[in-house]
C-alpha cells in the first residue's frame, strides 16, 4: 500500500486578501516500505502536505491516493477519512504537547478506542507501543506531565504507534533533542521500518536526511522541486544556501573537487567517507 | 480558527477609530446600560430599540465595520436562541396578556413568549455589536492603557497602590495571546483529530471527552507559556513596581466631545423615557395604536 499525490493544489484563507498559496500542484508517489524525507524551507508546504496525506487538510484541487481511500474535495465528507487516519498515522511536532490523560498507559490508549477498539483491547495495544518505544511497565500509572521532554515525546509516539498505522509520518521528530536523544530516536524510526511501516520525515536536518531517508522529496514554494537520493539533493542543491549540506558531504564534494575520486552516493557518514577516502589510496598506492 | 476575524482591530482611519479610547469604554458603558433598560410598555421598548438599531447601524457605517461579519459569527447564537425560547414558551408565566399563539396539548403558548426572548436576543445583539464596534476600532494596547487610566483611582489607596498597573498589564498579556492560543487549539484540535478523535460527530458524552482532549493540552501548555513568560519578563528587569512613562500618551480631542455630547444627549433622552414609563405617559398612546392593528 503506498501513497499517490497527484496534482495536489491547497490555498490558505482563500476568501481572504492574504491568502497563501501552499501546495502548488504537487504529484509524487511513495511506494510501501520506504523511508523518505520531505525537506524544504519554512512555509514550502511541507507540514501542509504531511496535513494533506492525513486527511486533516482536505485539498482545493487533486488528490491523495492511500490503498483505496481517495482525499480529495470531493470526497471531503467521506466517513472513510477516519479510516485513512488509522492507516496513516501522524506525529507532530512537539507531539508531548497533546498528552491529557491521568496515567501513561492510558494516553497511549486513547487513540485505539478512538477507532473502537474495547478498552482492555486498547490497553494491551498501549502496553505493546510503549515496550516499543521503550517504556516499561513502570511508566504505565504514571503521569505523563511528570515526565522529561524525552520520554514525554515517547509516549505521544506509542500514541500513533498503539494505532498500528501502515504509514508514519513524523513532523520533525528531533526538533528540540539533544544529540543522543536525537538519534535514540532515530533509532526508534529506524526499527519501525524495519518491521515493515513506511517512513515519512518533514525535517530541515540535513545530516538525518543523508543519514536515513532511501529518498528525498524538495518542496520549494510549495511545488516540488526535487525528487530522489539523497545525494542526488546534495548534489542539486549544492550552491543553493537555504539548504543546509551535512559537513560530511561538503568535505566529500571539497575532495572531490580537489580530485580524488570518491562515490558521493555511498558517503552517509563519517565512517563511510573514511572508507571512501581509504579506498581511493588503495587505489592510488 | 486562526481567520476568525470578528471583533478584531482592523487599521482603519476614520471618526470612531480617532476617538480616545478611555471615551469610547465610557460611552460603549453608557450605550449599554441604556440598552439595557427594561420598559414596561411595548410601545417605547420598540420604538428605542427601533432607534438603537438605526443607531448602531449608522455607527458601523461610520467605523467601516463589516456588518456582514457580525451576523457570521452571531451564527453561534442558534442554541442559545432556541433555549430562551423553549424556557419562556414552557415555564409559565402570569404576566403575559398577548393573545394565544398555538396550543401544545393543555400549554397555551402566548405571544408575549416570542416577543419577550425576541426583545432580549435583540439587546444582546446590540451589545455584541457595540464591543465589536469597540474592540474593532480600537488598538488592543489603547484599551489596556484606558483600563489602567480607569483603574487608577485605587492608586490612591495605598495597599492597592499598584495594582492598576498590573491589570493592565495581564490584561494585555491576555489580548496579546489570544490569536497565539487560538493557533494552539487549532494545533492541538489537529493533533487529537489524528488519533481519532472526531470533534463534529458523536453523541454528547463522545464529545465531552472531545473537549477534555482539547482543553487539558491547552491549558497545560498555556500555563507552561505563562511561566516562560514571566521568566523572560524577569530577566530583563521588569519591575512592576517602577514608575513608567508612556510614549504614546492617550488625548481627548474635539471628536470626543461630540461622541460624548451625542451620547450624552441620547442616554439622557432615554432615562428621561424611562422615568415616563414607570409613570405612565403619552406614549401609551402608541401602544393603544398596536392593539387596535391586533399586535
Amino acid at each position: 500500500m503506498g501513497i499517490k499525490i497527484e496534482n495536489l493544489f491547497y490555498t490558505y484563507g482563500k476568501k481572504a486578501s492574504n491568502s497563501t498559496l501552499a501546495l502548488n500542484d504537487v504529484s509524487f508517489a511513495i511506494n510501501d516500505n520506504d523511508f523518505v524525507a520531505i525537506v524544504g524551507e519554512t512555509g514550502s508546504g511541507k507540514s501542509t502536505l504531511a496535513q494533506c496525506l492525513n486527511a486533516l487538510i482536505i485539498p482545493d484541487k487533486g488528490q491523495v491516493v492511500v490503498d483505496d481511500i481517495v482525499v480529495s474535495y470531493k470526497n471531503r465528507k467521506s466517513k472513510k477519512m477516519r479510516d485513512l487516519r488509522k492507516r496513516v498515522g501522524l506525529v507532530f511536532q512537539f507531539p508531548e504537547y497533546q498528552l491529557f490523560e491521568e496515567t501513561v498507559e492510558k494516553d497511549v490508549a486513547f487513540g485505539v478506542k478512538n477507532f473502537g477498539v474495547k478498552n482492555e483491547e486498547a490497553l494491551e495495544e498501549a502496553h505493546k507501543a510503549l515496550a516499543q518505544v521503550g517504556l516499561d511497565e513502570s511508566y504505565y500509572k504514571r503521569p505523563p506531565f511528570e515526565l522529561s521532554g524525552g520520554e514525554r515525546r515517547k509516549v505521544a509516539i506509542a500514541g500513533i504507534l498503539a494505532i498500528k498505522p501502515d504509514i508514519i509520518i513524523f513532523d520533525e521528530p528531533t526538533v528540540g533533542f539533544d544529540p543522543a536523544s536525537a538519534k535514540e530516536l532515530m533509532g526508534l524510526i529506524v526499527e519501525m521500518h524495519k518491521h515493515g511501516k513506511t517512513i515519512i520525515v518533514i525535517t530541515h536536518d540535513m545530516d538525518l536526511v543523508n543519514e536515513y531517508a532511501q529518498k528525498v522529496f524538495m518542496l520549494e514554494n510549495g511545488k516540488l522541486a526535487f525528487e530522489g537520493t539523497p545525494s542526488e539533493l546534495f548534489l542539486h542543491v549544492q550552491n543553493y544556501d537555504r539548504l543546509d549540506i551535512p559537513k560530511v558531504i561538503k568535505l566529500a564534494l571539497a575532495l572531490k573537487e580537489k580530485g580524488m575520486d570518491i562515490d558521493i552516493n555511498s558517503v552517509r557518514s563519517i565512517d563511510d567517507l573514511i572508507e571512501a577516502i581509504n579506498c581511493w589510496r588503495n587505489k592510488h598506492e | 480558527m486562526s481567520s476568525m476575524t470578528f471583533g478584531r482591530y482592523s487599521f482603519r482611519d476614520t471618526f470612531v477609530h480617532r476617538l480616545d479610547a478611555r471615551n469610547k469604554i465610557f460611552l460603549m458603558i453608557l450605550c449599554m446600560v441604556a440598552i439595557f433598560f427594561q420598559f414596561k410598555m411595548w410601545s417605547t421598548a420598540l420604538l428605542l430599540s427601533g432607534l438603537y438599531l438605526v443607531a448602531l447601524i449608522i455607527l458601523m457605517i461610520i467605523s467601516r465595520v463589516n456588518i456582514l461579519q457580525l451576523f457570521k459569527s452571531l451564527s453561534g447564537m442558534w442554541l442559545f436562541i432556541i433555549i430562551l425560547m423553549a424556557i419562556y414558551i414552557f415555564v409559565p408565566n402570569n404576566n403575559y396578556y398577548l393573545p394565544v399563539a398555538f396550543k401544545i396539548a393543555s400549554l397555551q403558548v402566548r405571544w408575549d413568549a416570542f416577543c419577550q426572548s425576541g426583545y432580549i436576543i435583540l439587546r444582546l445583539i446590540m451589545m455584541i455589536s457595540l464591543t465589536m464596534v469597540l474592540t474593532s476600532t480600537t488598538k488592543p494596547m489603547d484599551m489596556t492603557y484606558a483600563f489602567e487610566w480607569f483603574l487608577s483611582p485605587l492608586k490612591l489607596i495605598k495597599p492597592a497602590r499598584f495594582v492598576a498597573h498590573e491589570i493592565a498589564m495581564t490584561l494585555s498579556i491576555a489580548l496579546r495571546f489570544i490569536p497565539t492560543l487560538l493557533e494552539e487549539t487549532e494545533r492541538i484540535m489537529k493533533a487529537q483529530s489524528s488519533r481519532g478523535v472526531d470533534f463534529n460527530r458523536g453523541g454528547l458524552f463522545k464529545r465531552f471527552g472531545a473537549v477534555i482532549a482539547l482543553i487539558i493540552p491547552l491549558f497545560v501548555s498555556a500555563l507552561e507559556r505563562s511561566e516562560e513568560l514571566a521568566n523572560a519578563m524577569i530577566v530583563r528587569g521588569y519591575d512592576p513596581r517602577a514608575n513608567r512613562t508612556r510614549y504614546r500618551l492617550l488625548r481627548f480631542s474635539w471628536r470626543d466631545i461630540i461622541a460624548f455630547l451625542l451620547v450624552a444627549i441620547g442616554f439622557a433622552g432615554v432615562i428621561v423615557l424611562f422615568v415616563f414609563d414607570r409613570t405612565g405617559s403619552p406614549l401609551d398612546l402608541i401602544w393603544h395604536l398596536f392593539k387596535v392593528k391586533g399586535f
